[in-house]
């Protein structure tokens, strides 16, 4: 079912730095994981991810390599210790934000 | 998808960043329409479907274009400044007008060397090396000399000196062995032979000290270049054979010279002196020490040092600046070039673009080994030998220097949003291959 675009791109930067925790990826295989994992809920742009990426990179909280593949050169990013200590935080107020809402979806009438 | 990255790059201001991004964007879109077309669409489909899911190019490139920009290093440009006008008017009020010329000079060479983009400087490495070493081979034969050692040469009028002058060529070493990267072991020796040019020349002038910064410096950087993989080789075999001859070779000249009497007199006498510990050099060394063992903490002590202390505005102005301001002078001075010189570690260290971070490392272990040999001499610890003081000692090709290796500095943190780890260099006069298949 597809979802409220602005419910996802809040917490994007949380799901990627999540992806990036369990191995380093490129690009698209991040686009391509994370579609599989949501089950097609969330279906990321490039064009919304490639900012982002740079973005944290430039913080420090992601990491830049290259590798050759199939005679070219794929950018590959890894996750930093910073990334991980934001990872960490954005999962704390993700679980706040998660309970509010269900304590208030679960008042009774 | 050749007009959706036209927009897309369009938006984004620094030139310099675009093909680090066109390639990772052109990538990933061949890569959809790849998928595309084994799920069955038709090549011009399957690249329009794949632009369409990439949004709007405008909008990517405005965010791009605000990530990737040159950062303008404020805090370090004013720092640096504040440590010139404090340094200016110290050297004023004790006289020594010169410094107040070669320090603005110097600051103006530093803003335009941070203008410039740390690949162009790199392009341009090979032709100005060669250059430096044209002119310190060429000044051996016509250049003034002082006790015998090739001191400096006059051009229209300003003399430039020798020391500080070849220090440069460290961060053209850096730009120069990029040059070789992917190439080998073919690389590896080229580099080491671009490594010993120099410390040839400065044995020549002759000037010891000279070569053992040329020595150390380009050994790290080398270390840098071998270390991340530049040459594709054999790392540790490489590093524990280079860094053996670094240090093994002082070790064979000492076996050379003292042991075996190949050393001049005052040479022995100075071996003779570290061996048994004993601290006064010569007369300079003691002058300086006891200048600054006479200092008080704040203020003037009295001592009239630059009657008794020749070079007290270049190579001694520490002791020179203690004796008349205080020891609380000379700690500020040194926390003051500690912190620079961190600073511009920490901005090499950090960078993302290989050969920035060479170049960045390169200038700062020559300004650190400036800084420490010559505190150590002020302190007495070390005989006379020709240094400076980074930015305090007041002489044009020393101040003049030091302000270009800080602006070589800046300029790769002004870039360093904006190139990708590696960057293909257009080499002076010639094409460059970078040899990708050699892996």
């Amino acid at each position: 079912m597809a979802v409220e675009k602005s419910l996802v791109s809040g917490s994007m930067t949380m799901l990627i730095l999540k992806l990036l925790s369990e191995k380093d990826m490129y690009g698209y295989e991040m686009i391509d994981t994370l579609r599989q994992k949501s089950q097609n809920v969330f279906e990321l742009k490039a064009g919304t991810l490639y900012p982002l990426l740079h973005g944290l990179e430039d913080k420090g909280m992601l990491r830049v390599y290259e590798k050759e593949y199939a005679g070219k050169t794929r950018k590959y990013y890894s996750i930093t210790q910073s990334g991980m200590n934001m990872l960490d935080r954005k999962k704390e107020e993700w679980t706040e934000y998660q309970d509010a809402v269900a304590r208030v979806l679960a008042m009774g009438v | 998808m050749e007009e959706y990255l036209r927009i897309l790059l369009e938006q984004i201001r620094c030139r310099q960043a675009h093909d680090a991004i066109r390639d990772e964007i052109e990538e990933h879109i061949r890569q959809q329409i790849a998928d595309n077309i084994s799920s069955g669409m038709s090549r011009g489909q399957a690249e329009e479907a794949a632009v369409l899911d990439m949004g709007s190019p405008v909008e990517t490139g405005i965010a791009l274009d605000r990530i990737h920009r040159p950062q303008i290093a404020w805090k370090m440009i004013l720092f640096i400044t504040v440590i010139t006008i404090a340094a200016s008017v110290m050297h004023i009020l004790l006289g020594t007008q010169e410094y107040v010329c070669g320090a603005t000079v110097g600051l103006v060479l530093m803003i335009l060397m941070y203008r410039l983009d740390d690949t162009r400087i790199a392009e341009f490495a090979k032709p100005v090396a060669v250059l430096l070493l044209i002119a310190v081979f060429a000044g051996c034969h016509m250049g003034e000399t002082m006790y015998g050692v090739t001191q400096s040469i006059q051009v229209g009028g300003i003399e430039i000196s020798f020391f500080p002058l070849m220090l440069f060529y460290v961060p053209l070493y850096a730009a120069i062995i990029y040059s070789y990267y992917g190439s080998g072991y073919q690389g590896l020796v080229k580099a080491i032979i671009w490594m010993i040019l120099p410390i040839i020349a400065a044995l020549r002038m002759p000037s010891l000290t000279l070569a053992a910064i040329l020595l150390v410096a380009q050994a790290v950087v080398l270390t840098i270049a071998v270390g991340k993989g530049w040459y594709h080789i054999a790392k540790e075999k490489t590093l524990v054979g280079l860094w053996g001859t670094v240090l093994g070779l002082p070790l064979l000249g000492f076996v050379q010279k003292y042991v075996m009497g190949g050393a001049a007199n005052y040479q022995v006498m100075r071996i003779r002196m570290i061996l048994t510990g004993q601290k006064e050099w010569d007369y300079t060394a003691k002058t300086a020490v006891d200048g600054i063992r006479a200092s008080t903490w704040i203020g003037d002590s009295g001592q009239n040092l630059s009657a008794n202390l020749p070079g007290g505005e270049s190579q001694f102005v520490l002791t020179y600046l203690i004796s008349n301001y205080g020891f609380v002078a000379g700690i500020l001075i040194c926390a003051a070039l500690a912190f620079l010189i961190i600073r511009f570690f920490m901005i090499a260290v950090h960078q993302h673009n290989q050969l920035g971070m060479a170049m960045g490392v390169g200038c700062a272990m020559v300004i650190m080994l400036n800084a420490v040999i010559n505190i150590a001499q002020n302190l007495g610890m070390i005989p006379s030998i020709r240094s400076f003081l980074p930015f305090f000692s007041a002489g044009n090709t020393s101040l003049v220097v030091s302000y270009m290796l800080a602006g070589i500095v800046l300029s790769i943190y002004r870039y360093k949003n904006i190139y990708a780890s590696h960057v293909q260099l257009k080499a002076f006069k010639m094409h460059l291959e970078i040899d990708k298949s050699a892996s």
